[in-house]
Order: C-alpha cells, then structure tokens, then sequence
C-alpha cells in the first residue's frame, strides 16, 4: 500500500514538467538477464530511468531480444504473461507497478474546476472486487492436481469439497458442478458440498449458480481428492455485460414440484407491511392457495395447512406466524433461502402429507463483522453477523419487535384503543468448522405474541426451536450429519376482568427428534441417502387453571399426549444414461401412541358419542395404545426430450401422524394439535404427478407445466358446531374424511437480466368427503364438497425491472377464485328473531379476488468505503383498492337478515421502510 | 364462562378487523335451494303453567312475511301419559293455561299439522331458576356496559338464557303547548294531547346464554348483556330495563349457543364455520325433514333496573339533538294552516304577533316510536 502512494506521489509531482518523449530505439540481447541486469542495461543505452520495487521484480527472468524497437515493444515483451505494468512519462521516468498501470496524464481538463468530474484518483482506487476478480481468473487458469501425480489414469476417482462464497465465506447450496465433456454433473447439498465422481483425467469443471457468478475449475484427477472452491456473488458490476449461466436444473434435475427461492428474490417481491415476508412470496407461486388475506395458513396442492411440514433449519416450525398471519415467522434479514417441495418429496422428508417448506438461514459471514436491519411502520428489525474464529466460527444473531402497540394506543377507535398485539423474535445461528472433514451447526429460534382484542382475555403463544447438527465427511464418497432437534409450542388465554371467572388455560406441544443422515457417492450414476430418524412428542392439550384467589373456576385438565413417531429410509438418485434419470426411494415410519392414558371405547355399530360409551380402558406409562406403521414410497422419474426440455413423473406416498384441529375456516393460533390416537387414524397421502419443461433462450426463460393427481385418506373433518379445545371426547366431534384433490400448474419464468419475474396459472379443484353410516357423522350426506381452500382459478404476476444499479421496480398481481363458503338460503323465526338457515357446507363462493401491488426500491450509492449501505423502499399495497372480500356474513339486525361484506385492505396501503446493512 | 374461551378469540378478531377493514352491504346471488321446514318455538312456564307455541315454516331469504303454520292440532304431554291440548289464539300461536307442572315429570310437545305429519319434541324436564341478584351498569370510556348476576346455592342451574326489555323516557326538541282545533281557532293543548315526552319499549332480539359450568358454584357475575353508547337516545333522560332470566338444561343451551353463533356472528374467518342447527324436534312421519325450534320449560324471572342521565359520568353526559330550528306564523297567516300544522307556542309581547311552528319530529315525540303514555312502573 505504501509503496503504491509513493509511487502516485512520484509520478503526480512528475507531471508538474511537461516534456516532450523522446523515442529511443534500443537493440540487445536480455536473454537470461534478471530484471535489475536488465534495468541497467536499458539504462545504459538510454536516457530512462527506471523505478521499481526489487520485490515485484526479483523472479522475473527476462527472456527478451531485440532488435531497433522502442522502448514500449521491449518492456511489453518483458512483462508479457506477468502481473507488472509499466509506465513511461515525459521524463523518460519509467514506473513498474502490479497489477495495474500507473496513468502518466492528467485527465483532460483536469485543472478546470467545471469538467473536474472524471476523479482520476479513483484509476488508482483498487476496489476488492477488482482483487477477487484477479484471484478468479488466477484460480481459473491454474491447474489443481487432485491426487497424488501417477501416470495411471484408468478408473474413476471422485472429487469433492465445500463451495462457498467468497465474501462471506457462507455454502452456496444447489451449485451445479459439471464438466461438459462427458455430460456429468452434481449439485451441492445444503452445506454447499459436492463429490462429482469422474474417469481420471484432466477436465475443465465449471461451477454455477443463481446469483453467483460463473467460475472454472482445470483440474487433472489422478486420484480422489479434495478441491473447496469460492464463488462471488453476481453483484453486477457498472458497464459489465452480464452473460447468465445456464441454470438448467428445472430441466435436467429429477425434481420436481419444487421451487427454491433465494432472498434475494424475495425481497424485490411489494410487501403489504413494510417487510419481506417469505410465506407471501410463496403464496405467489402456483398450486400455493391460502384462504384469505393476512392468512398464513398455506393450502398447497389441494391440502390443509398443517399438512405442511414447515422446517427451519430441521427443526419443525408448529406455527409460522405473528399476528394472525399478517406477518411471518421468519426474519427475512437472516434467511438464506426457501425450498418448497410440492412432489416428489425425498424418502428423508415425512410426517405431513402436502408439502415441505425448508427455510434455511444464513450461516454468518465468516470474514467480517456485518449488520443489516429495517425500520417500517409496523416492526424493526436488526441482525449481525461475523466470525467468532475467521474462516472457522461464524455467527448469526436477528432480532424483530414491533411497536404495534404504541400505534394502536394513538388510534381514534374504542375497538383498537383496547386492543393489544405485540410480538417479537430472535434467531442465531453458529456455524463451526473443525476441520475440513467435521463441522458442526447449531441454530436456534424463539418467538413470542402477545394479544388482547377489545376484550378481557389475552392471548399470548410461543414458538420455540433449537437444532443441532453435526456433519462428518467420512471420505470423498461418503459423508453424513447427525442432528437433534427441539421444537415447541404453546399458547396461553388468561381473563382477570371478573375476579370470580378469572382463568387461565394452557396448550403446550413439545418434540426431541434425532436423526442421523448418510449420502454415499458410489459413481457419477448414483447418489445413494440413507438415514433413520425418531421423534418424541410431548402434547398438553389443553390445562384450564382458576386465576387469583376469589375465582370459581375448576380446575379442568385434558390428559397429556405422548407419541413415538420413527422413520427408516434410503432413496437412490441414478442416472441410467443422459436421458434417463431415477430417483427411487423408500421410507418406513412407525408411530405408537402411548399412555399414561384413559381411553373411551365406544359401543360396536353406534355412533361414536358421549352416550355411546361402554368401556374405560386405562394404559400404563409408556404403554402403547395404539401401532401404526406403513411404506411411503417415492419415486419420480426424468426423461429428456432435447437438450433444452424433458418430461417427468413422479409419485409419492406420505403418512402424518399429527395433526391441527381447527373447525374454523383459517387457522388460528389457539388451535390445538392431536397425535393420532386409536379412533383418530394417522392421515395418509398419495399423490402422482407429470410434468414438462422446457427452457427457452439457453435457458434464460423457463417454463414448467405440471399436472397432479392427490388423494388423501383418514383426513380430518368436524361436525357441525364441533367443540376443540378442553373437549375430553374430542374423537366424537371430529370426523374422518377422504379427500381429493387434482390441479394443473403452468409456470413461466425469467429469473435474470433489467426485467425478470415469473407469471403463473393454475387451475385445481380440493375435495372432502365424510363417510359413515350414521348421519351425524357426515357432511352434506356424505358427498363430496368443496374444501375451504378450493379456488380452481389462480393467477399471478410477479415483475421487477431494474432501471439501474440503484432504482428498482416491482409489481405484484394476484387473481383467484373466491373462496367456497356456506350461505344461507333460507329464513325462520325464532322467538320473533328472523334466524338463517345454512345450505349445506361449502356450497357457494365469495367474490372473486384481485390485487395488484407495487413497491419502488432505490439504494443508496454504490461507493465501496461507506460507513452503511441503505435503501429506501416505498411500496403500495392494493394498488387499485379494490375491495375484495375476506369473508362475507349474514346477521339478524333488527328483524331482518342483511349479509355483509367484509374487506380487510379495503384502500391502497402505502408503505416506506427503511433498510441498512454496515 | 366457556363462552369467553371458545368465542372471545374470533368475535374480537372480527371486530378488530371491522374496525380496521371496511364493511359493505352484500347480497349473495340468488339461490334457488326450496326448503319448506317446520319451525316451532315452544316453551312451558312454570310461573303460571302456560304452554305457548309458534308455528311457521322456513322461507327464502329475503321474504319479508313468515307465514304462520295455522291448523296445525298441538298438545303438551307429559311423561305419565297425560295429554294437554293447545288452542290456536291467532294463526300459527298455540297456547293454553293452567297446565300444573311438576319438577318430576318430564313433557314433550306433539304436533299434528294440517298435512297430516306428526312432529315431536324430545321429553325435557322443567327448570327452575334461581332469582336474579343483580342487574346493574358500569360506564366504560365510551358508554356503559350493563351486567346481570346471579347463582343458585343449590349448584343446579348452571345453564342460563337472559332476554330482556328495554324502556327509555325522552322528549322531543320541542314542547307544544297550543294546538289548531280548526284554521284560525287556537286553544291550548289539553295536557293529556302533550307530544313532549315518550316512552319507547323495546325487546331484545339476540340471544343471551352464559354458564357456570367450568365453576367450583354455580355463579354468574358480571355476564355483559347490553352496551349503550354514550349520546345515545337511551340516555337521554332516563333509561330502565326488565331482565328476564331462565334456567336451561344442558341440551338447550347448547342449541341456543350454537344458533348464537352461527346467526349472530360476524362470519370471519376466525368464526366456526356455520352449520343447520336443528333443535329437540323430530320429524315422526319423515325422519330425514329436518325441523328447526327447541321446545324447554322452567320458570322466568325477572329483575327491573333504571339509569338517569344524571347519574352518569361526567364524560358520558352527552345527547345527540336533531336539527330543529323554529319557524314563525304571523297571526294573520294562521288562518292558512289546519290542525296538521304543529304549534309550539306563540310568540310576541305583550301582545301575540304570531306562533312558532318546526318540523313534526322536532316536536312529537312519537315520531321516533315511543308513545306518550308513561308506563305503569316507571318512576
């Protein structure tokens, strides 16, 4: 660093005296000269004068002869294939720099004031993007030698490693790792790790990404061995013409019925409320449904919300929402991506039938301290992040308030005034690495709302997480992770308002999983995962509590829930030859529910009410009351149909033995969940799909089209009027259903360049049946009808353009199909009360929903040394406020029935935050 | 008490949301679905053994008439065989009296419409309810809330419905004191044609369930029956109002807390998704027609409660007025205007130069549906 000031000094006060440069031609023989022999020997025939650092120069052989050439032709030929520029001022004063070259003029009009504008001291700026840029295209052109040097070259050898970012030194997860010639290529997995298996011998192995620029790899396999590999991020730099990898994997993977979102991504989506919300931008792709606005519940292919499996960092997320659902559960600051597995759902996912949602946080810049946050109208949110150890230890740490009760206190309405809603949540995470071959990675989670709705009663939940997981690379082919996982949830409703009724009930669920992983590489045909898992839940379903001293109230306490549920499983990924690709896999699960328990048995042939009880049957602790056991198979399959288009199938089975009870039409966060027990059968799952994709402009735009078929079995349904919570007959209001669901899903996407996005168009139908030979346990006499979340028509729009590098703008269009609701269809008197009476459920719809919304994002500037980077976003939420129906109600209002229409962002909702990073 | 748990949750959501989104009158299309269902709303008072029965069918929505169920043969039975028949007082309202009930004996309603089906109700036994200890009013910021309590030492009640009639005294913005016998004839108005000040009665329509049965005693405190905003007519002067209560057995209850909830609340999607509610009766000739109304019996008491305007908090003593300006007559106009036209008073001094005159219900106060006549038990 010193040097190069001196040299800009040097060369500055050199300008001062403008002379003519003279043109010496010189002639000799350097062959074999260092470069200080050489220096000498030009400075000698000539009137230049070298300056130099003996540092830079000492290895330099030079191997130049020449005969009658100036001086340029001589030190060019010198310098060729070297780092080391040079210079040449009117002085005759020769400068030899690195890596760059020493600017001998002055931009024109550098002395007057008004065109001063072109900063010729940022020429000598070295940005570290320009030194990573250098490092790449070193790392690029040198060939690693994997393995120790031999000349047999028969047989396969297997490279592996970790790829990582190169500025915060993070896994960069789903890289694609090829060589071209043979076609053979890998993904990573979640810890960015990759073992590509390959005949020995010299290739050029390219690596790529979705947001990460391209790089190569010349590597000469003699045998296996190790390469870790650091990409940078695509940040695009001014003036760069930007040439997409080819991201192929929609086409060319066995996947399908999956779609990954990075951050990134997700934050170019409008927000309603001021902050990125991943359960938002996952509604936006198709077969994603949710029953209305400010729900987080998600009905994904026709299925319920709980039949999601919705993990965070593997340990399983029972509620992932604050508020209501108007905000989600994760920090968006902290987040790395989203994987949301529609089908084809690996054998190492099970326990809920519909879909997986894998939300995965970052692990921490592992080279410098950071921090980001944002400041909306609603919440706050601030995270940091660095090494504990550099390249070793790494941290996490995002917190998230909202100031929602501030606000709520200065609002004009009675109703709001009293009302309370708060909720904050902390995420960490650690990431350690031992050694090349061991790490380990501990993350943690934990939330808290709090609310009062105009009334005496507060509700308060809590949502906890905690993970461990520690991975071994047992060599190049093998390697597997070992986690334990924590999860719980529990809510809480108290009322002090009335001293004699004042109460306080408890649900509380709890699961310690463990789980240990395998993924074996045999060949560049196979990828082999294995593993075995057991959980243990933990369930209190509901415990009501008198509060105070004066209260009255009883003690009332539903038995605790304990349930085992264990899985084997092993898939294999193989490739039969380019065109043909399997997946095969199969996962065993066994589940017991066990006591301490009183268990109702109901008389043979009889309804199954309170009346009909014939028997108390007590287990002991640990007893089991009822088994359950059954194959998930999973299989999907890939066929190419060019280079740029395949065709795939797949099926699977899924079994879920847990379940949310909820009788209303969006979840809430007082619902209970049930273990499946002897007269609540464990759900089960089947669905089978087809697909065709195709890439379009090497695979700058992609476009799916999917079809499915699902039906479910043992779902839950509930009778009319049906009591959840403190019900000790819970099995008498719940009903069993069959359910079936079919849709299809067409998809077109632009994931790079000014204008990307996606539009999207669904069409898919959701039903449910009772079955049961008595009518009280049935709905709508046993027909199909409609499920809450059937919406056949789904369309949406997601675009960002970017003007440039620091103004960007979304938009955002939803249409769908009104929901189903249940109306009513006719009138009655009761004690002179006109009362209605209900069509049987689900039989009509609200109107139609439309929205649009727009956001405008504009980043401060891009200088490199700045103390923190912000931005401003400014968005509009329904932009049109249109008034689109959330529910629509009937009441009796002095004597007459009036139905009404409720619309919750009734007008367009504007929205500015606020977002830094240091 | 369960009401609080199972409910507070989404009807406040609802309200929260109503208060944040925006409501708009809605009508759904129209649906075709005939339903021609027997309804009967029956019920036994102890108090003086009188049956009481309505009879109507459903209608389609928007029908504005629900035709009575007339020439229906309707009998009260009890569990020992005896057989009390009902008479038809007006189309499709069944009473008689007299009937001496008993604690012991359970009763069932039989109906026999001219359609020749026969209805049932499920026996039920008759309740007796505990007195009402107290019905009483606290402000709150915005208006006051009014509360019943009550218990039963015996532990048996535990079920409750509460119904209510509200009276309110106000005046119109206007006292006339002079009246036109005939166009140009002014005499002062007789004191029993005053229009100055009204009693409106009205009776609630919502329903009123709370239980005690998640309490060690069988208590109701503070169970919230009626909010009245502040400025409200109610309150304009004085304000009384008669709780009936009834004790209910576990079955009724249960029906009318599910009518409750799926005609009285506000549909969110928070609520429970609503469902037919079908009551103790059965359909004896077709078992697969429904039949809507719950048949009950028990005694009903009832407890009176009055609020001044004065006693109100200060913050809470506010009246709406209406928009009324007088307006002038001159004498010798007068002749012009019959006994339609409301007088005021006259104005000018010493000598009359003509009457003052407003709009009709700035000065009778019938207008605004109560009647002039003071009712019996004011105070």
């Amino acid at each position: 660093m010193k040097a190069r000031y001196l040299l800009l000094l040097i060369c500055l006060s050199g300008f001062l005296v403008a002379r003519a440069q003279s043109d010496h031609r010189i002639s000799g023989d350097f062959r074999g000269m260092t470069f200080s022999q050489f220096v000498a020997a030009v400075e000698g025939q000539t009137n230049y004068r070298f300056y130099y650092k003996p540092a830079w120069t000492d290895s330099l052989s030079i191997q130049a002869q020449v005969q009658n050439k100036n001086i340029s032709a001589l030190l060019d030929e010198v310098f060729a294939g070297t780092d080391l520029n040079y210079a040449i001022d009117d002085n005759n004063t020769i400068y030899i720099t690195r890596e760059r070259k020493i600017l001998t003029q002055l931009t024109p009009g550098f002395f007057e004031e008004t065109k001063s504008v072109s900063r010729p001291a940022q020429s000598f700026d070295y940005s570290d993007y320009e030194r990573r840029e250098k490092q790449k295209k070193i790392a690029e052109a040198k060939l690693y030698n994997i393995g120790a040097r031999t000349t047999n070259l028969q047989g396969n050898a297997t490279v592996a490693g970790n790829i990582r970012n190169a500025t915060s030194g993070e896994p960069v997860i789903g890289a694609v790792v090829f060589v071209e010639n043979p076609t053979i290529g890998v993904t990573t997995d979640q810890f960015g790790y990759y073992a590509l298996t390959l005949p020995k011998g010299r290739y050029e192995v390219k690596i790529k990404s979705v947001g990460m620029k391209g790089t190569q790899r010349l590597i000469m396999l003699y045998a296996s061995g190790r390469l870790d590999i650091e990409m940078d991020e695509d940040v695009t730099p001014l003036k760069e013409v930007v040439v997409e990898s080819d991201q192929d994997l929609r086409v060319s993977g066995v996947q399908m019925g999956m779609e990954k979102l990075d951050i990134k991504t997700m934050k170019q989506i409008p927000l309603a409320l001021g902050e990125t919300d991943i359960m938002k931008v996952v509604l936006t792709l198709p077969g994603v449904q949710s029953v209305g606005e400010g729900t987080v519940g998600l009905n994904i292919r026709g299925g319920a919300a709980n039949q999601n499996l919705i993990l965070f960092n593997d340990a399983v997320v029972y509620n992932p929402s604050h508020v209501f659902g108007f905000f989600s559960t994760f920090n968006p600051d902290v987040l790395k991506n989203v994987e949301l597995y529609k089908s084809s759902i690996g054998a190492e996912y099970g326990g809920r039938l519909s879909a997986v949602l894998d939300v995965h946080s970052r692990e921490g810049n592992t080279k410098k301290f950071s921090g980001s946050g944002g400041i909306s109208p609603i919440t706050g949110r601030f995270t940091v992040e660095g090494p504990i150890i550099k390249d070793k230890t790494s941290f996490v740490l995002g917190v998230r308030s909202t100031y929602s009760n501030w606000l709520m206190r200065r609002l004009n309405t009675r109703s709001l005034r009293n009302s309370k809603a708060s909720f904050y949540d902390l995420t960490a995470q650690v990431t350690h690495k031992i050694n090349d071959n061991n790490s380990v990675y501990l993350s943690a989670y934990t939330s808290e709302d709090e609310f009062k709705l105009n009334s005496d009663t507060l509700y308060k939940y809590t949502d906890q997480n905690a993970s461990l997981k520690w991975k071994h690379v047992f060599n190049n082919k093998l390697y597997g992770v070992l986690t334990g996982s924590y999860s719980q949830y529990e809510f809480n409703i108290s009322s002090e308002r009335v001293p004699l009724n004042a109460f306080t009930m408890d649900f509380n669920i709890q699961q310690w999983s463990a789980k240990a992983d395998l993924s074996y590489f045999p060949n560049s045909k196979h990828t082999v995962n294995a593993g075995i898992n057991s959980t243990r839940y933990y369930l209190l379903p509901g415990d009501m509590k008198p509060y105070g001293t004066e209260s009255q109230i009883l003690p009332d306490k539903i038995d605790r829930e304990h349930g085992r549920e264990s899985a084997v499983y092993i898939s294999d990924q193989y490739e039969i030859n380019p065109k043909l690709s399997l997946y095969l896999g199969l996962r065993y699960s066994f589940y017991q529910y066990l006591g301490p328990r009183d268990v109702y048995v109901y008389g043979n042939g009889l309804p199954r009410e309170k009346t009909n009880i014939t028997d108390t049957v007590y287990y002991g602790s640990g007893k089991s009351i009822a088994d359950y056991s059954g194959a998930e198979p999973r299989f999907s399959l890939r066929y190419s149909l060019s280079k740029n288009a395949s065709l795939k199938l797949s099926y699977n089975r899924m079994r879920q033995y847990i379940q949310m009870l909820s009788n209303t039409t969006a979840i809430q966060p007082t619902d209970i969940w049930k273990l499946s027990d002897r007269h609540i059968r464990p759900q089960m799952g089947d669905q089978y799909s087809i697909g065709i994709y195709k890439n379009l402009k090497s695979g700058l735009i992609e476009m799916s089209l999917e079809g499915y078929y699902k039906t479910l079995q043992n779902t839950i349904d509930y009778k009319g009027g049906a009591t959840l919570l403190l019900n000790h007959y819970i099995e008498t209001d719940v009903l069993e259903a069959k359910g079936k669901a079919y849709g299809i899903e067409w998809m077109v996407k632009k994931s790079s360049g000014k204008l990307n996005g996606w539009v999207t168009y669904t069409y898919s139908r959701s039903f449910l049946k009772t079955e049961s030979a008595f009518p009280s346990e049935t709905v709508n006499k046993g027909k199909y009808y409609p499920s809450n979340f059937d919406k056949p028509h789904a369309v949406n729009f997601i675009g960002n353009y970017k003007f440039s590098r620091r103004f960007n703008f979304s938009l955002n269009l939803v249409y769908n199909t009104g929901r189903p609701i249940t109306l009513p269809i006719a009138v009655y008197n009761v004690n002179g009360t006109p009362r209605v009476l209900y069509s049987d459920r689900n039989q009509y719809r609200i109107p139609d929903y439309f929205r649009s919304d727009i956001s405008i994002n504009i980043e401060g500037n891009h200088k490199v040394r700045k103390l923190a980077h912000s931005s401003w976003t400014f968005a509009v939420y329904n932009l049109t406020g249109r008034a689109n129906a959330y529910s629509v109600f009937f009441v009796s209002q002095n004597n007459a029935i009036k139905g009404y229409k409720l619309s919750v962002f009734a007008r367009p909702i504007p929205t500015i935050t606020y977002n830094f990073k240091f | 008490m369960m009401k609080l748990i199972r409910l507070g949750f989404p009807f406040s959501f609802a309200m929260l949301l109503m208060a944040m989104g925006c409501v708009e009158p809605y009508n759904p299309p129209v649906v075709r679905q005939e339903t021609n269902y027997l309804v009967a709303d029956a019920y036994l008072s102890t108090n003086d053994g009188t049956v009481t029965v309505s009879l109507s069918r459903t209608q389609p929505l928007y029908a504005t008439e629900i035709p009575p169920e007339s020439g229906a043969v309707v009998t009260l039975e009890d569990d020992q065989g005896a057989v009390y028949p009902l008479q038809e007082q007006r189309s499709g309202q069944y009473s008689t009296q007299g009937v001496t009930v008993s604690a012991t004996k359970k009763y069932r309603m039989h109906i026999r419409t001219s359609g020749k089906e026969d209805f049932f109700s499920e026996f039920v036994s008759v309740k007796t309810s505990p007195e009402i200890d107290n019905v009483y009013w606290l402000p709150e910021s915005d208006g006051i809330f009014i509360y019943v309590d009550t218990h039963d030492p015996s532990n048996n009640s535990r079920y409750y419905k509460w119904s209510y009639t509200e009276t309110w005294e106000y005046t119109s913005n206007f006292a006339s004191i002079v009246k036109i016998l005939e166009p140009g004839v002014i005499v002062p108005r007789p004191f029993e044609e005053y229009m100055y000040m009204c009693w409106r009665t009205v009776n609630s329509t919502g329903i009123f369930v709370g239980s005690s049965s998640k309490l060690q005693e069988d208590v109701i405190r503070q169970y919230p029956l009626i909010f009245i905003p502040k400025a409200s007519w109610k309150l304009a002067r004085k304000y009384s109002v008669l709780v009936k209560q009834q004790t209910l057995t576990e079955e009724a209850y249960n029906y009318w807390l599910q009518l409750e909830q799926t005609t009285e609340r506000l549909g969110g999607l928070f609520d429970p998704m609503p469902s037919e509610i079908t009551g103790n009766f059965y359909n004896a000739t077709d078992p697969s027609q429904p039949v809507l109304g719950f048949f009950s019996g028990g005694t009903v008491v009832e407890k009176r409660m009055f609020v001044s305007f004065i006693e109100l908090p200060r913050h809470l003593q506010e009246t709406t007025r209406d928009f009324c300006v007088a307006d002038s007559i001159k004498l010798e106009d007068i002749v012009n205007y019959g006994p339609g036209t409301l007088l005021i008073d006259s104005y000018g001094s010493p000598f009359v130069e003509g009457y003052l005159t407003s709009a009709g219900s700035c000065i009778d106060c019938r207008t605004k549906g109560g009647t002039t006549t003071k009712p019996s038990f004011w105070k």
